[in-house]
């Protein structure tokens, strides 16, 4: 039987949700803190979870990826009082199902776990990540098992894909699995590089000419459009492409009919659409920058490629399999990763991304000449410098809050009591400064706060301030 | 950064996409490597300094030649310049995922712009990891 787990300190809501559960025919459990649900989600394998945002014990949203790692990797609908644009946005970029605004109809829950359930029902039927051919593509967390959910997804349709991510994440190693997994696989990937060819060399070069079509047309030829016929078209940079060419290559997505330069007749092109972008194309839509009726077209799946510094998890066996894969073309033994060595990229930041690492262990692996070893000396300077300024800066941080009482353990006040501290503060503060700036002359000070002389004694008497201060 | 460059000793067309080549990309430093076991050595040593590349494949016979160095080639930006444009070539040509295709009797300016493209953006791109 399929089992629902809900997390919520709510017991009321706990109760009622368990209920509906239940009714529909479910195994349901609870748990009113994370840590306790944590566990539950740890050792039993649940199909769905209703999570809570704010527990007692924690934010639910961080630990969304932790419930993913659970033994059968169930779905998470955020259900929360506190909602916000940005907890639905983390929500959902972070893997959730759905987030759902409390107060919700038990209506609403009930068709969202419903829904949660065909979804779950009709992905665990489609081909198993397990079987993907996904070479180079390194990584078990969570956010890489949700990417190749999603590629599996991708390779089983033929709809179009959008592959989006910071640069050096991996987008066209995903495009290609997605294609090498597809019914199109024996046929041409074909890359357009959108960001390296220029305006009228996209043209030419996305829908081919006849000769004699502009000067320079020697020969006839087909274009990137025609070459994927029955293939994969891969449009990387895809929010480089000219606003002109977007209108061209729109009607080319719907009808996948095109005419080449110079050419009297349409020609067919069966090709299948994957595009890749590290921009963000909605904005680039209110912009006027990008054609809304393409980014509708291109959205029919959307794979988000996580930063490497959101996995980092992963960084040991990625590094691992690009050191032995440098060292064999390199006709080198296999380097050792040090512990200092793996200490210091485990603690970098990789703005870069996959990308970034595996320049950086090139590099490494030629600093590091015949050593067996590879040492955190072996990195570049730039990256060294960088860890080194984080150590000193983070111990800085560590100074200043062992100097300050621990927030955690200080007891709440209330608000008012906050405001009046405040104001004392910024009371006494002014009059210090009043004090020193007059040089203790209490006409001068009277006249500039606007105080009354008795008023002006007073104050300086509850504040201790000296007449010299 | 510098710029692979592969043509055989033999490939005269060669001559003038090597020209468009050192104009478009005057100010860097171009490897040239005349044969095949030469590129080879090459591509098997870091490449992280060599990150894009123009391969000029003058017959059938060379184009395999290439498409033996596939492995390392995976993780460099391609220009390719196929000996002629059957099908065939073209389906051995996307297995490389070039990111620019030419043929020998084109007019090479527009490699010299796709090159000079490329290396401004891997140098961009340098700027943003650093």
């Amino acid at each position: 039987m399929a089992r629902v787990l809900i997390i919520d300190d709510n017991e009321q809501l706990c109760r009622l949700l368990f209920k509906m559960v239940q009714n529909e025919g479910y195994e349901a459990a609870c748990a009113y803190t994370l840590a306790e649900g944590l566990k539950q989600a740890a050792s039993t394998p649940f199909d769905v979870v209703f999570l809570d945002v704010m527990l007692p014990d924690g934010n639910g949203l961080d630990k969304i990826a932790a419930i993913h790692n659970g033994p059968s990797s169930p779905e998470v609908i955020i259900l929360t009082g506190a909602g916000t644009a940005d907890g639905a946005e983390m929500a959902i970029k972070s893997g959730a199902w759905n987030y759902i605004a409390k107060p919700a109809s038990l209506n609403v829950m009930t068709l969202n776990l419903l829904r949660a359930f065909q979804y779950r029902e009709e992905k665990l039927k489609k081909k198993p990540p397990a079987d993907l051919k996904i070479e180079g593509i390194i990584g078990k967390s969570a956010a890489m098992k949700r990417c190749y959910e999603l590629l599996a997804e991708a390779a089983f349709t033929d709809a179009n894909v959008i592959i989006t991510g910071e640069t050096g994440t991996g987008k066209e190693l995903f495009a290609k699995a997605i294609h090498r997994n597809s019914r199109r696989a024996g046929k041409n990937f074909v890359v357009v590089d959108c960001a390296a060819l220029q305006d009228t060399l996209t043209e030419s070069t996305l829908f081919g000419y006849e000769k004699g079509a502009f000067t320079g047309a020697t020969e006839r030829r087909d274009g990137l459009i025609r070459q994927g016929n029955g293939g994969t078209l891969f449009l990387d940079e895809v929010g480089e492409l000219p606003l002109a060419i977007q209108k061209s290559f729109l009607r080319v997505l719907q009808e996948h009919r095109y005419r080449p330069l110079g050419a009297a007749k349409e020609i067919d092109s069966d090709f299948r659409l994957i595009a890749a972008t590290n921009r963000d194309l909605d904005r680039m839509v209110e912009t006027g920058l990008f054609r809304n009726e393409l980014l509708f077209r291109l959205r029919a799946l959307t794979i988000c490629l996580p930063p490497l510094r959101e996995h980092p998890e992963d960084i040991t066996e990625i590094a691992i399999y690009h050191t032995a894969k440098i060292c064999k073309r390199s006709n080198l033994d296999v380097k050792q990763l040090s512990p200092d060595f793996l200490d210091a990229i485990l603690s970098y930041h990789w703005p870069g991304n996959v990308r970034e690492l595996v320049n950086a262990l090139e590099r490494a692996i030629a600093a590091a000449l015949s050593s067996p070893t590879l040492f955190s000396k072996h990195l570049a300077s730039s990256i060294r410098v960088q860890l080194a300024r984080a150590v000193v800066d983070k111990k800085s941080v560590e100074e200043a809050a062992t100097d300050k009482p621990d927030q955690q353990s200080r007891p709440m006040i209330t608000l008012k009591e906050l405001r009046e501290s405040i104001y004392e503060k910024a009371e006494k503060e002014y009059l210090r400064m009043l004090m020193d700036q007059t040089k203790g002359n209490i006409a001068a000070a009277c006249k500039i706060s606007d105080l009354s002389r008795a008023r002006l004694y007073q104050l300086i008497k509850k504040h201790g301030i000296s007449m010299a201060d | 950064m510098s710029v692979i460059f592969y043509r055989r000793f033999e490939n005269s067309e060669g001559g003038r996409l090597e020209d468009a080549i050192e104009t478009a990309i005057s100010k860097r430093t171009i490897e040239r490597h005349r044969s095949l076991l030469s590129l080879s050595t090459r591509l098997h040593r870091p490449v992280f300094d060599a990150s894009v590349a123009v391969l000029c494949a003058a017959s059938k016979k060379d184009m395999d030649g290439i498409l033996g160095l596939r492995d390392v080639l995976r993780d460099i930006k391609l220009i390719l310049v196929l000996p002629d444009d059957d099908p065939e070539t073209l389906a051995q040509a996307h297995t490389l995922m070039p990111r620019y295709v030419a043929w020998n009797d084109a007019d090479y300016k527009n490699v010299g712009r796709v090159l000079k493209r490329l290396v401004d953006l891997h140098d961009n791109a340098q700027c943003v990891d650093a």
